[in-house]
């Protein structure tokens, strides 16, 4: 198997407290990986060291392609467009702003975003604003998306818009690891399901989902919270 | 705000000035000395052209102290973003600079460029409006910084691009608010040091008269002043501050 995301004895905060880790993982092409765990457990940290963006790590990681980090808070600049928000990366590192938005509104397209990408971000819903941060991680040519809790905050619709959205960035080859505790929605997409738990236990299980119905997700995620309400100490 | 809101606050403006003008009539009633607003209104009147020059003169030394307290306050609250030492430095700096009295900056300035110069009230102007400026930067910036350094870190912006592109538009609705209270205290201040040493403006004219006991004068530059900042605050800054704060929703 050709691994687009490999991790081994990944550990953040090393040399002080560990606050994320060990955790040992791999994903491929295509492939969409849910982190899951208590809170505490360390799942937005171990992500932002994939993303590069942690300090004091230790282990191996390595991504095969180019990362980019959702993180929770959408982060779009309130004073610029939806449009000027994803442009925002490449028009900074010097992109012509013709080839910029050409680029804008393929990522546009797959997201379901061209008729908002004029709206500023409070005029658009959440899961608009959500799926533009997506757009914008996308926007620099990014093959594997870490994204950080993306249901957060969402209504039902938006939920399932942005489900589908990114199960389309998946079917385009697009690597995904997702931090949630929207187990049951996040299962309806997932290849794999990790479990995180609090240092030093780290990476503790792994589900597969491949090639199971709905019910049979929905059986796996229930599993998984039953595990995770043991383990986690609660 | 709506047009009922509007509606609201002029009838508010113009309940609170009836107010104000009518416990001066009543004080005037009772004085020999303070002249009734009639008496301040004609006196006005009569010298429309003195006080356009005056208001010129003062909207000047206003305008020109303010812009220097932006300027500094730009180039401080940029030189506190590289951190440590240089940013507590700023901070102090500017702890130390509020805590002087406005008096002390007047005479200070006065004894610095002499009488009849128009530098003191330029001078207190600035002085008055660049802690209030550089307050509001520093904290527009602190707050840009932590609602989006994270995204300054993911893009791998370089300082001058974190600036350019996310702190200082991050900044604005500071900004305008900052500029709003520091344009307004820099016109209070000024006419106090063209009071004290200077050769026109209004608060030139205030002390004159007050000095000549011509007390129609002086009220009538009295309300010309509060007429001043009323008009700059209303129609000017108030809306500077909705137009930077207008993505703010």
């Amino acid at each position: 198997m050709d691994w687009v995301i490999e991790a081994r004895n990944l550990v953040v905060g090393a040399g002080g407290t560990p606050i994320s880790g060990p955790a040992t993982l791999r994903a491929s092409r295509g492939e969409i990986v849910v982190i899951a765990g208590p809170n505490g457990a360390g799942k937005t940290s171990l992500l932002r060291a994939l993303a590069g963006l942690a300090d004091h790590v230790e282990g191996y990681y390595h991504i095969r392609g180019t990362p980019a980090y959702i993180p929770q808070s959408d982060m779009l600049l309130p004073w610029k467009t939806l449009g000027d928000n994803i442009a925002f990366p490449l028009l900074v590192r010097g992109t012509p702003r013709r080839e910029a938005w050409r680029r804008v509104e393929g990522v546009a397209g797959l997201l379901g975003l061209k008729p908002h990408l004029s709206k500023y971000p409070r005029e658009a819903s959440g899961g608009t604003r959500r799926k533009a941060s997506v757009a914008r991680g996308l926007v620099v040519g990014a093959d594997v998306l870490l994204l950080d809790e993306p249901f957060a905050g969402l209504d039902v619709a938006a939920k399932g818009a942005l489900l589908e959205g990114l199960r389309r960035l998946a079917g385009e080859g697009i690597t995904m690891v997702l931090v949630t505790h929207d187990l049951l929605l996040a299962s309806r997409i997932a290849d794999r399901i990790l479990v995180l738990l609090p240092p030093p236990r780290g990476l503790s299980a792994e589900y597969s989902l491949r090639g199971l119905g709905k019910a049979e997700r929905y059986g796996v995620a229930e599993e998984v919270v039953e595990l995770i309400t043991r383990e986690g100490g609660f | 705000m709506g047009q009922q809101g509007a509606a609201r606050e002029a009838i508010a403006y113009t309940l609170a000035l009836a107010v104000i003008l009518g416990v001066w009539q009543a004080a005037a009633s009772y004085s020999h000395l303070l002249p009734g607003v009639p008496q301040a209104l004609s006196f006005l009147y009569d010298n429309l052209g003195q006080a356009g020059w005056d208001t010129l003169i003062t909207l000047e030394n206003t305008v020109a102290g303010f812009t220097i307290a932006v300027i500094l306050a730009l180039a401080l609250a940029w030189a506190a973003m590289l951190g440590g030492l240089v940013e507590e430095t700023v901070k102090a700096f500017n702890v130390v600079v509020q805590s002087v009295s406005v008096l002390v900056w007047s005479l200070l300035f006065l004894i610095v460029y002499g009488f009849t110069s128009r530098l003191p009230a330029m001078s207190v102007a600035a002085a008055t409006a660049f802690p209030i400026m550089l307050s509001g930067t520093l904290k527009g910036f602190e707050l840009s910084r932590a609602e989006y350094g994270e995204l300054s870190r993911m893009l791998g912006l370089s300082k001058t691009q974190e600036f350019a592109h996310i702190l200082a538009p991050g900044s604005l609705p500071f900004l305008v608010a900052s500029a709003r209270s520091a344009l307004g205290a820099a016109l209070r201040i000024s006419v106090v040091a063209e009071a004290f040493g200077a050769s026109g403006g209004i608060g030139y004219r205030l002390w004159l008269y007050y000095e000549l006991h011509n007390y129609e004068g002086f009220m009538a530059w009295a309300l010309l002043l509060v007429t001043l900042m009323l008009v700059l605050d209303k129609l000017v800054l108030e809306r500077v501050e909705a137009w930077g704060r207008r993505w703010t929703g």
